[in-house]
């Protein structure tokens, strides 16, 4: 990068809002992903949407990329620049700008963490739904990004259910509102076009977001099974019931053991093949009988007991345990591959016999802790990345995975992204005309490819050799 | 005028029986004589890339009953129908999910999910309207309230693209992220980037218990406040407000869920006004005049507010609309005004920048389109969406003149 650059980039956000030395870049180098990782030419943290558009107008000129950073959680290589890249990270923006709990949204910057919003207006009898198990750190910004969901959004939908209006810095520095408070906004779904589009499009500067009110009651169940195909058994039986529960998680038996011997440890009885938290909320008159039929339902697919937490503090700790899962993986060896597929729900019994059959084919330790209301899965791999032959087995058994899943009628990701991860298996699901018509769609946003590129789109030698200026890597003729 | 010779390579792409002469239909004030209905996807695909080879545009439509809704058509010189591309091709009652082709009317597709116990979330007005449809007008019906709107019940959807190309996107499962969200831009985008072929969609379990009551209100402010308080029960399932310019005003309530719930409810909802048991077809009748409102030669908005300004909203309107019908639980508000009136343009966009609402001109007169963007006055998306116009369908075959600004 030109010290021109350089020197221009501190001049818009401070010289403290702008890293440059190696030792300071390095904690940039990737996000959740450790595998892949490259170091950005500078990292500035803008405090105001025109610093943002100041950014990008001086990236633009210099002919430089760029890639939004929020807290960095994310699981799919989204953060990491791919190429030479400036990145702007948000946590300087982190104020919630006005509560309307009568009208039931927040304004907020994209750097607000995202628990911090639903403690904010908790007061006000209000939370804000979307609940990845990283909330404690991940910020609205890179929810909004990867659409994230959480263990509650089988009954809450997930971010883009959430999400209103959207202040948004295109590619180009120009700013456009999209969308409306009050919804309904005339013309194309761009909040919903952009929610998820993984910060390809564009650098989001503000976002207006939906508040929902408290449940007035919540159950929350923890069902003992010899196994995770039962347990699976039991939310297939609870779905077609037609019940919806607020969340229905499942924790396999490898996970138990890492969770127990964990700081997350909750107590969870350690001989159980598989534990299944389903909570419900909800009118305090609805819930008896559905807690009686969940019960029902999991004794007669084999659990051989079903816990009620007794309180909040309960309830609190069946939830650490929950969420603290990945954390305490950590424990089993340095490196965690955190897999990330959807299936059709009552398919989920087969595809985690065969998941598990792979895992064990390659020697691996695998664990499955997953949002199993959705089909969504998450089988997380522990292993050692500096034995390359244990790092070639990881990713030969991801690829299996990603295929059993997709041949189940199912796709490579739920909420983590493709990101740089898994754009070369985006094939599995999309064809090359699927592809393109997302093409069309980031082009008309950024047809330099020049805000995050490198992501999302499989590789293809022929754009990068056709067009030596772009920097896009997936930029490639349109008409 | 279109060629003989294109009609011809049109009539082999679309199929047997595919070119059908007919009476002229008036979109706006100009006539069409003659619809395409391929049989089939292939030969949608077929019918695109032939349309775009031969420089023809068309006008997209399912069951017709939102063809009303747009700018006025400009050059399109047929129809293009996906009525023939129709059925159930899936229905896993177990996942509660389905796949449905774009011609499926939504009488037949809900029938059938009922029949496997399941709710079709989709209730918008018009007969014969069909999931294709109504996918691409993102129309709504009372229900929207329970059940969420189009984009929240779309899993994937299959499209043709302006050149022929057939593509989809999302899939089959409840939750994804993988690639963009097609589904939300194709969705609402009245066919201006791509021809819906099916879609698959979201199922909700039928409730155990429905109650449909209704009350009169004499004050529009007290009703409005009033729907929005018993939107917010947790069994709400639609809340209509319904008045005639003078008269008292009619609130529809349909509580939906678990028994103990819907009881519960039902009881909160006597504090709130002197509600009494509806006549089973209350509903069907406010869903039927929400797309009919206010008649022949009229001219219908909808305004979408917050809910803290559509009381104030609402009472700027009421002395000069002929009907309102008001949505509270979602912000959204009609309003007709009978040919008689004028003036009903200027008022509402008053009205509605007065509140901070947006407004769309859902049907008028092809004279009164011609004086406005039927997208409302708001343009502040206008060059993205031009962009998206412009790589999706580059040279405007697809409902030319129809969208936002005209494209
Ligand atoms: C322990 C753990 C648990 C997790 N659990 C969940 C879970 O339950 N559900 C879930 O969905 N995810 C989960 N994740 C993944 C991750 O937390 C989410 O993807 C989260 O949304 C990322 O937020 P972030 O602020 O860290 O974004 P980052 O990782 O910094 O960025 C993510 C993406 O967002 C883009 N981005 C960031 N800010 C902006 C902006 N302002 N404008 C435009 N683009 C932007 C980036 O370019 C990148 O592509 C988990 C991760 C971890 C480590």
């Amino acid at each position: 990068m030109t010290p021109e650059l350089l020197s221009e980039l501190r001049a818009i956000v401070s010289a403290e809002g702008c890293r440059s030395a190696p030792d300071e870049l390095l904690v940039y180098e990737c996000d959740g992903l450790t595998l892949h990782s490259r170091l950005p030419e500078a990292v500035v943290l803008p405090r105001s949407r025109e610093e943002v558009q100041a950014v990008v107008r001086a990236c633009r000129k210099a002919d430089m990329a760029f890639v939004p950073r929020g807290a960095g959680t994310g699981l799919s290589g989204g953060a990491t620049p791919s190429g030479p890249a400036v990145v702007i990270e948000c946590s300087r923006m982190n104020r919630i700008l006005e509560v309307q709990a009568e009208d039931r949204y927040a304004v907020v910057q994209p750097g607000v963490v995202n628990v911090m919003l639903s403690q904010a207006v908790e007061s006000l009898g209000l939370f804000y739904a979307p609940d990845p198990s990283s909330q404690l750190v991940c910020t609205i910004g890179g929810n909004i990004a990867e659409n994230a969901g959480g263990p509650h959004t089988l009954k809450y939908g997930t971010t883009t259910n959430h999400v209103l209006a959207l202040e948004l810095v295109l590619p180009d520095g120009e700013v456009v509102m999209l969308g409306s408070p009050a919804g309904f906004a005339p013309g194309y779904d761009l909040v919903g076009t952009v929610v998820g589009s993984e910060g390809t499009l564009g650098i989001v500067t503000c976002a207006w977001v939906r508040l929902s009110p408290l449940p007035e009651s919540i159950e929350t169940l923890l069902a003992i099974f010899p196994d995770v195909v039962t347990a699976c058994r039991t939310v297939g039986k609870i779905i077609e019931s037609g019940l919806v529960p607020a969340a229905l998680e499942i924790i396999d038996q490898r996970t138990i053991a890492a969770v127990e011997a964990s700081v997350y440890a909750a107590g969870l009885p350690t001989d159980a093949g598989a534990i299944l938290i389903i909570e419900l909320d909800g009118p305090a008159v609805s819930l008896p009988p559905q807690v009686e039929r969940i019960r029902e339902m999991a004794s007669s697919e084999g659990a051989s007991r079903v816990e009620r937490a007794a309180d909040d503090d309960e309830r609190k700790r069946f939830w650490k345990a929950r969420k603290g899962a990945f954390g305490a993986m950590g424990r089993l060896a340095p490196d965690l591959y955190v897999h990330d597929a959807v299936v059709p729900r009552a398919r989920m019994p087969e595809v985690l016999t065969r998941i598990c059959e792979i895992g064990d084919r390659h020697g691996l330790i695998l664990c499955n802790v997953f949002h199993a209301g959705d089909g969504n899965l998450h089988p997380n791999i522990a292993f050692d990345r500096r034995d390359p032959d244990e790092l070639a087995r990881v990713m030969q058994a991801g690829e299996e995975i990603l295929r059993t899943c997709v041949e189940a009628g199912g796709v490579i990701t739920g909420e983590h992204g493709i990101g740089s991860e898994k754009k070369e298996y985006i094939h599995l699901v999309f064809s090359e005309v699927d592809l393109e018509a997302m093409k069309r769609l980031r082009a008309a946003f950024d047809p330099d490819g020049v805000c995050n590129p490198g992501k999302l789109f499989p590789s293809t030698r022929f754009c990068a050799e056709a067009n030596p200026k772009a920097r896009g890597y997936d930029r490639v003729p349109f008409e | 005028m279109i060629s003989t010779e294109a009609l011809e390579q049109l009539a082999a792409a679309a199929g047997e029986g595919s070119l059908v002469s007919h009476e002229t239909v008036l979109v706006d004030d100009v006539p069409f004589t003659v619809t395409l209905s391929p049989e089939s996807p292939e030969a949608l695909g077929r019918t695109l890339s032939t349309l775009d080879a031969c420089g023809v545009g068309v006008l997209v439509r399912g069951g017709g009953s939102h063809l009303g809704f747009g700018n006025p058509p400009r050059g399109a010189e047929l129809m293009l129908s996906t009525q023939r591309i129709a059925g159930v091709l899936e229905l896993d009652a177990g996942d509660g999910v389905c796949r449905a082709a774009a011609g499926t009317t939504l009488t037949s597709l809900r029938a059938e999910a009922n029949a496997s116990g399941w709710e079709l979330p989709l209730d918008a007005p018009g007969a014969g309207a069909t999931v294709g449809g109504v996918l691409a007008a993102a129309a709504i019906g009372p229900r929207a309230l329970g059940y969420g709107l189009p984009r929240d019940n779309v899993l994937g959807i299959e499209v043709a693209l302006a050149n022929g190309d057939r593509t989809h996107c999302g899939g089959r499962v409840v939750k994804n992220v993988t690639g963009y969200d097609l589904n939300k831009l194709y969705t609402g985008s009245l066919g201006s980037l791509g021809v819906i072929e099916a879609a698959w969609l979201r199922l909700r379990p039928m409730p155990a218990a429905v109650r449909l009551c209704e009350a009169r209100l004499k004050s529009l402010p007290q009703a409005v406040s009033a729907g929005i308080e018993i939107s917010r029960v947790a069994s709400a399932r639609a809340v209509v407000l319904h008045q005639l310019r003078g008269e008292d005003v009619r609130l529809v309530v349909e509580l939906a869920g678990d028994e103990p719930t819907v009881c519960r409810d039902e009881r909160a909802l006597a504090s709130t006004a002197p509600f009494v048991a509806a006549a089973p077809e209350a509903l069907d009748d406010l869903r039927r005049r929400q797309a009919v409102l206010p008649g022949d030669a009229g001219t219908r908005f909808r305004l979408a507010a917050l809910p803290s300004r559509l009381g104030p909203l609402a009472n700027s309107l009421v002395d000069h609309a002929s009907e309102l019908l008001i949505q509270p639980g979602l912000g959204l508000l009609y309003a007709g005004f009978a040919a008689s009136e004028a003036g009903g343009l200027e008022r509402v966009a008053r009205a509605g920048s007065s509140v901070g609402a947006s407004w769309v001109l859902e049907a008028a007169p092809a004279s009164v389109k011609r004086e406005c963007d039927v997208f409302g006055d708001d343009g502040t998306a206008l060059a993205l969406t031009r962009a998206l116009k412009q790589r999706f369908d580059p040279a405007g075959r697809l409902n030319p003149g129809r969208f936002m600004g005209r494209l």
